[in-house]
């Protein structure tokens, strides 16, 4: 799909294209059924995150669905408006999904554990009951050969002495108060690299620090 | 006979054309090309964040709109917090906490302004390769490039990235040694689609919530204005740039110093404290690849953060000296000496 189309299909959703090119758009939904397909797909997953859905939105919808009166090819993400928890299902079998590639994950972290020679770091690894707790922050991962034979070849080896130990996440900011925290990182965040900064934000929407002590 | 001689030495001609343009290809355009893809795609994801022996999907939304950018980041499980990008405005939704942390960009523009320029400084604290193809956690052909560091004072990346798209689709944060402290890895990748703007407004309902906005006053360039010093520089590191912020919640301005070996940066708060003065928080630690350190220094919290290991921010934190004290001539420590306790 061009760029121009999602722009048209992006305005559409949002009430801005002009009726001209709207027009335009419904004709090319009779041609191309995937394309309408996609849009709902869309449609339905902003109401979801938002948990509503405007008359505007289910307006074009029906407006859609009647021209264009095709047969959902997707089921689990093309549901009635009317049938939110449908659409929730249809994110509980992504969930199963996701906790199968988890499990898969975890399953190759485990085996590089258990491959692997003891770790040398004194704080000892956690006993893992479930894929939720699963690696130990210093424990060796399984790495593509490439990139092991890469990294070998170009002399990891600090210039110091290998005495040097990443810290324990989290360990001290006992006293610091969280919602500060978050508004330190996330200003260093607008100075990082688009990479850095991704991550930074991954991390602070992904796993708030403990209340330990706060 | 002839004409096979004839395709044959064709077909070798081709070979040799495409070894020497994949032979050409330098990690440095790589990761040029994938922070520009970065900076300048439009798509959407899932994807696992894998950290501190916990696993979390997540979501995200990035559009580009006559560069113009808009994200949402959501996570499905967990805190609930959300951040959402609009343009120059970066906005952290905190629901436990009940506030919105409004973090205004100091130069308006796109991201495209920020991405790293590989230059001999960098490459004297980095080590940068291409490591080959692999299929992708979303079942692609991936390129994957090597980010390594040189010593103990920065943390490498170990990235996967889509040969189609240029999109990081897995990121390992890696330490000096190579151990893998963090992953971002996708699921589900899609670039372009009409990503449409109720994507991009927030699902918590942020009625009463207290907002909290800041920023928006760091130079590009170094000020030479600043009387506040930065005593300890890990080696690579240069001040970047400084400037004040403003505080909008009725607090002193906030002085901003960014360190940066290229890749890497830190940020150095330096924050008067409030009459009566309120205890000074002290302690450090880590979010994701950004570490921490703060204390008082003459009366004033003084706050180190960066994506580097905590012994680095810790030195740098150490040495950050009030106006009029003395600074003290100490090198960059050795590994050995920022060791954490």
């Amino acid at each position: 799909m061009s760029d121009i189309v999602n722009e048209q299909l992006s305005a559409l959703l949002d009430g801005e294209l002009p009726p001209e090119e709207t027009a335009l758009l419904f004709r090319r939904f009779r041609r191309e059924p995937e394309l309408a397909q996609r849009l709902e797909r869309y449609r339905l997953y902003g109401d979801y995150l938002r948990g509503q859905e405007d008359n505007a939105s289910r307006d074009l919808s029906q407006k859609i669905s009647a021209l264009v009166a095709i047969e959902p090819e997707l089921p689990d993400v093309r549901l009635s408006p009317a049938d939110p928890l449908g659409w929730r299902s249809a994110l509980s079998g992504l969930g199963v999904a996701a906790s199968v590639a988890a499990f898969s994950v975890w399953l190759i972290h485990h085996g590089a554990m258990l491959n692997s020679r003891p770790a040398v770091v004194a704080k000892a690894a956690p006993i893992m009951s479930n894929p939720n707790q699963v690696i130990p922050r210093s424990a060796p991962l399984s790495l593509p050969a490439a990139v092991v034979a890469a990294t070998s070849e170009m002399d990891m080896a600090p210039k110091e002495p290998v005495s040097y130990v990443t810290p324990e996440a989290r360990g001290g900011l006992q006293a610091i108060p969280e919602a500060e925290l978050a508004r330190y990182v996330v200003a260093h965040s607008e100075v990082s690299t688009p990479l850095s900064s991704r991550d930074v934000l991954i991390h602070l929407v992904a796993d708030a620090p403990s209340q330990d002590g706060r | 006979m002839r004409r096979f001689s004839c395709l044959l030495g064709m077909v070798c001609a081709g070979l040799a054309a495409c070894s020497v343009a994949l032979a050409e290809q330098q990690p440095q355009e790589v990761l040029a090309a994938m922070n520009e893809a970065l900076a300048s795609l439009s798509y959407e994801g899932e994807f696992l964040h894998i950290a501190d022996g916990h696993i979390e999907r997540l979501h995200i939304f990035h559009r580009v709109r006559d560069g113009q950018v808009l994200e949402h980041l959501i996570s499905e499980s967990g805190t609930g917090r959300e951040v959402i990008r609009n343009g120059d405005e970066l906005q952290c939704y905190l629901p436990r906490e009940r506030k919105v942390i409004v973090e205004t960009r100091a130069e308006p523009g796109t991201l495209l302004g920020t991405l790293p320029v590989f230059s001999r400084g960098l490459e004297s604290s980095y080590r940068v390769a291409l490591a080959g193809h692999e299929r992708s956690s979303i079942g692609k052909d991936a390129q994957l490039l090597a980010i390594i560091p040189r010593d103990a004072y920065r943390f490498g990346y170990r990235v996967w990235i889509d040969s189609e798209s240029k999109m990081p689709v897995r990121t390992d944060l890696v330490d000096a040694h190579g151990r893998v402290l963090e992953q971002v890895m996708f699921s589900k990748l899609t670039v372009g689609g009409p990503l449409y703007s109720n994507l991009f407004k927030p699902v918590v309902d942020a009625t009463g919530f207290e907002w909290i906005r800041q920023g928006g006053g760091t130079s590009g360039q170094p000020a030479s204005n600043t009387q506040w010093q930065v005593g300890h520089l890990p080696p690579g590191f240069q001040l970047t740039s400084s400037g004040s912020q403003a505080a909008a919640d009725g607090r002193a301005s906030v002085t901003h110093l960014v360190l940066s070996d290229g890749l890497a940066s830190m940020s150095v708060f330096i924050e008067e404290l409030p009459s009566p003065p309120r205890q000074a928080w002290s302690g450090e630690g880590r979010i994701g690849a950004a570490s921490v350190s703060s204390h008082r220094v003459a009366n004033h919290q003084v706050t180190v953060v960066g994506e580097v290991p905590a012994g680095a921010v810790q030195w740098v934190a150490s040495g950050v000296r009030a106006p009029g004290a003395a600074v003290d001539s100490l090198g960059a420590p050795t590994a050995r000496s920022i060791e954490s306790p």
